[in-house]
């Protein structure tokens, strides 16, 4: 299941593909770290600092990869000498994203969106998972996630939408369930 | 059969006949002429500074030779190097002609120090005329002197490399000889008056008070007899004109170098295995070495190669003549790996010749050609390693600077190879050496560029434990950037009992400024309460020093703090020269280059995405002014991190503030934990404790009292904190059960309360 939570790398792909700045980045992670604290990664719940660190250091590293990769051994060799242990999980760059998708779509949501809502057609939401058209299996995925994440799914941020029915240009509007 | 060993340690000199084709220049019979007019005094103390190629060694030996040995005056001759030690009897038995030292049929010469193949003190003889003797042998065993000096009333003491001569050892000899001699002419050899602590604050003044100016002797005025600087011997064209020249290799060594590495390389100038290791065997690197040697041969001329180690003159050797190029090494007596033969000093001298004849035109070696060979047709030396050490660069270079009036060449080809990746190391560079009037003095933009390497090397550890999550450095990171640069540092040199010289910089914080400016202050009342006379002090007696100090000056919180191992080279320094080090401000420092809080603050002012921050940070990275900003972050993450830090506090400043406690833990009081303990969780309330002890002491006249014998010190210094009821019999860490006594006191009363005593 913690595949579900938030990794900074991850929180680092959303921030960069929403062109945010410091000051909203910063704000968005301690509203993460205080509404949200249950989905964060484990190691981050109790650490906002260290939270916020991370985060940072993967914006750093999306946007100098090449740099940042060729350093690691010179870094490794910096910690040795002063008997320090290569923290493996925060040089660990390989993470896998998982439900991107739909961890985006909260934030986007909750902490991005001033209107706090987000209008996708289906066919993007589809396109944005690799697929073209529903199956079942796509469809079940789709549920699982608007569930994990408590998003609704909308005609007009009201009326319940029913993804299995709906045509594929249809705009959904997706909204957070109230916990 | 034989039953003795022929050794070059001890042996008797006849007088070659004829004189010698080796001519004086012009400022080696000026330097000789200076010092026929001083020794007419019946005793002297004075510097004689000929820089490295000037002939120091040689213009000694010839005058010596001709007014001590030639007079049958002894020659008490002191260095702190074996190699010296080896080189000045050399000297001596190769210019004893019967020209210099005709009254004599000959005369015995001994060299003493710790090394197998040399003499012990032991071996002194009363008949021995040149005692040419290791500083540390002598200085341990003074008393072995006594006899050779026996009905002695008037003795040549030279001292090579004397800008060491500050050192207690040199200073206690010279007591020594001084108080066993009536007349004592004392001549200090230096390569040049160095840039260092102890020379600036005149300490080498009042060793050497005497001088020749104008053809005048002056006594307790200017302690030198003869200077002349490298620059002026270029001048003369008695060395030639250096031209300078770099070659790129294109090799990245950046992964070899740790931050301990970069610290041995900058304090011992020993490069790390592993990266000579392929400096070595990196055949791309010796390709382009040799191929700009041939590219260029006809420029370049007979040319020194300088190699980093046995193996790699040979593979070089092997490299040039495969070319085509005749080429061939010298290196000190070893087995030569490759053809299994074990060199000789034979083998080097018939190379030797063969490159002096021009049958060969390349020279490679270790670093055996710094000194003492004679190779005038030398056009080009290659430097292959990169060094710090400003005396083995001036060395090296020396080699090809022999000028057209000495019988070289007009000018020299200076060629180093350089390598990317270890640009955060203060290599010495041919540049700087010629660099400015003085011999030795570097640009502010050097100077700027040293003092900011030497910060980043000691920057590295913070840096690296900042971004590791298993230190928490979350005190250090409440301080912004800009204070944790430090303000200055004490720099200086001092020598370790093998002879070599340790390099060392304290950095000094606006939090620790005041400490350390108390603790110099207070070295000569510390030594004298110690009791210290040894030049080198024990481990213990550092670790019981350092422990003095620190609960004495260093209390109460300092962020960023002191380090131990700071307070223990001060000491070292200060056993050998009894003198505090020398502070250099920062001040001049443009530090603005490397504000990250600026930085940050732009970052987020200008709104910046990440995107754009990284471009903008990139571009600070690769384009800062002299690559200031490499210089002192070395590692790109190092610096984004610091950034972060500082962003952090603009936009989340609360990440900063203390957490809320949402767990009551058990309690240990203070009154139960020793002062020490309470210092290192609470350092202001060990402070106020301490403080609070001493006020008790304090007497009338400002000074304090030990409550048990009675006695007053004027400072802190001489003084312990001490438990009236020791902790183990249940006595509390409590102002009212606190007293001062002084050490030896407080060491005679150990655990015992005073109503057991």
């Amino acid at each position: 299941m913690t595949d579900y939570l938030y990794t900074p790398l991850e929180l680092a792909i959303i921030i960069r593909y929403h062109k945010m700045n410091a000051a909203d980045y910063t704000e968005m992670l301690h509203n993460i770290f205080r509404y949200d604290n249950a989905r964060l990664a484990p190691g981050y719940q109790h650490d906002e600092r260290k939270l916020m660190l991370d985060v940072m250091d993967k914006l750093n590293y999306l946007s100098d990869r090449r740099r940042y990769e060729s350093e690691q051994e010179e870094i490794a060799r910096d910690m040795a000498d002063f008997g320090l242990s290569v923290d493996t999980a925060k040089s660990e760059v390989q993470y896998t994203c998982s439900h991107l998708v739909f961890k985006d779509l909260r934030l986007r949501i909750t902490y991005i969106n001033i209107n706090r809502y987000a209008k996708i057609k289906l066919r993007t939401l589809l396109n944005q998972l690799g697929y073209k058209r529903r199956s079942s299996r796509i469809m079940e995925y789709i549920f699982e996630c608007l569930w994990v994440y408590g998003i609704l799914a909308t005609y007009d941020g009201v009326k319940y939408c029913d993804l299995e029915s709906i045509h594929l240009d249809e705009t959904i509007v997706f909204k957070v369930v109230t916990e | 059969m034989k039953t003795y060993i022929e050794t070059k340690a001890n042996g008797i000199v006849s007088p070659k006949s004829g004189s010698s084709q080796r001519a004086l220049y012009d400022h080696q019979k000026r330097a000789i002429a200076n010092l026929d007019i001083i020794n007419r005094n019946s005793s002297y103390s004075t510097l004689i500074v000929l820089p490295t190629g000037g002939g120091k060694t040689y213009t000694a030996a010839v005058w010596l030779l001709r007014n001590a040995i030639d007079r049958k005056k002894k020659i008490l001759w002191i260095a702190h190097r074996q190699t010296l030690l080896d080189q000045a009897a050399e000297t001596f038995q190769s210019y004893a002609y019967s020209e210099v030292i005709p009254s004599i049929s000959s005369f015995r010469y001994r060299v003493i120090s710790g090394a197998p193949e040399h003499d012990r003190t032991i071996d002194i003889d009363k008949k021995d005329d040149l005692l040419i003797i290791s500083k540390d042998s002598i200085g341990r065993n003074l008393g072995a002197l006594d006899k050779w000096l026996e009905g002695e009333k008037e003795i040549f003491f030279i001292i090579d490399e004397a800008h060491h001569s500050t050192a207690k050892t040199y200073r206690k000899v010279i007591d020594y000889v001084k108080g066993k001699v009536s007349n004592v002419k004392l001549i200090g050899l230096t390569a040049t008056p160095f840039r260092t602590a102890e020379s600036e604050q005149g300490l080498l003044a009042k060793i050497y008070t005497d001088g020749v100016e104008n053809g005048v002797f002056i006594h307790n005025d200017k302690g030198i007899t003869y200077q002349i600087s490298l620059k002026e011997l270029i001048n003369r064209q008695i060395l030639s004109q250096p031209i300078i020249e770099s070659y790129n290799t294109g090799e990245d060594y950046a992964r070899f170098i740790g931050a301990k590495d970069l610290e041995m390389i900058q304090r011992l100038d020993i490069l790390p295995e592993d990266l000579a290791d392929d400096m070595v065997n990196n055949a791309a690197r010796n390709k382009f070495i040799v191929e700009k040697y041939v590219q260029n041969k006809k420029k370049y001329g007979q040319t020194i190669v300088f190699a980093l180690n046995v193996v790699h003159a040979i593979a070089l050797c092997s490299l040039f003549n495969h070319y085509g190029i005749k080429a061939g090494y010298v290196v000190s007596s070893v087995k030569d790996v490759t053809t299994g033969v074990t060199r000789s000093r034979e083998d080097n001298v018939k190379v030797f010749q063969e490159y002096r004849e021009g049958k060969i035109q390349v020279l490679v070696n270790v670093n055996i050609l710094t000194e003492g060979v004679d190779l005038p047709k030398t056009q080009s030396v290659f430097l292959t390693r990169p060094t710090v050490s400003k005396i083995l660069m001036t060395q090296m270079i020396g080699r090809a600077l022999r000028g057209e009036k000495a019988g070289g060449t007009k000018s020299a080809y200076i060629v180093s190879f350089i390598d990317d990746g270890l640009d955060k190391i203060s290599w010495s560079n041919p540049e700087t050496i010629f660099e400015g009037n003085n011999d030795f003095a570097d640009t502010n933009s050097e100077y700027e560029k040293r003092d900011i390497r030497l910060i980043a090397i000691l920057k590295i550890e913070e840096f690296a434990k900042m971004l590791n999550d298993s230190v928490d450095t979350r005190e250090l990171e409440k301080i912004p950037f800009t204070q944790r640069i430090p303000i200055g540092m004490y720099a200086f040199t001092y020598l370790e009992e093998n002879g070599m010289d340790i390099s060392y910089q304290v950095m000094v914080y606006n939090s620790t400024k005041e400490a350390y400016e108390q603790l110099m202050d207070n070295l000569p009342a510390l030594f004298k309460e110690y009791g210290n006379d040894e030049e080198y002090l024990s481990a213990n007696k550092l670790s019981e020093m350092a422990e003095q100090c620190r609960s004495t000056f260093f209390l109460g919180e300092m962020i960023p703090p002191y380090d131990e191992k700071d307070i223990i080279n001060i000491l070292k320094y200060y056993a050998q020269y009894e003198a505090a080090p020398t502070f250099y401000t920062f001040d001049d420092l443009d530090k603005s280059k490397i504000d990250v809080c600026a930085i940050a603050k732009q970052i987020v002012d200008q709104k910046m995405d990440s995107t754009i921050q990284a471009e903008y940070i990139r571009r600070l990275w690769n384009d800062g002014d002299n690559n200031i900003v490499r210089l002192f972050f070395g590692r790109i993450k190092y610096f984004y991190d610091q950034i972060d830090k500082e962003v952090l506090r603009i936009t989340a400043p609360y990440i900063y503030e203390d957490d809320e406690d949402n767990v009551v833990y058990g309690r240990r009081q203070f009154e139960n934990m020793s002062l020490y303990e309470i210092g290192r969780v609470n350092p202001d309330y060990e402070k106020a404790l301490r403080n609070a002890a001493f006020d008790k002491a304090k007497t009338a006249d400002g000074q304090y009292a030990c409550a048990s014998c009675g006695n007053k010190y004027p400072n802190r210094i001489m003084l312990q904190v001490d438990h009236i009821v020791p902790m183990n019999r249940g006595g509390k860490t409590k102002i009212d059960n606190l007293q001062i006594l002084c050490r030896r006191c407080n060491g005679e009363k150990g655990d015992k309360p005073e109503d057991m005593q």
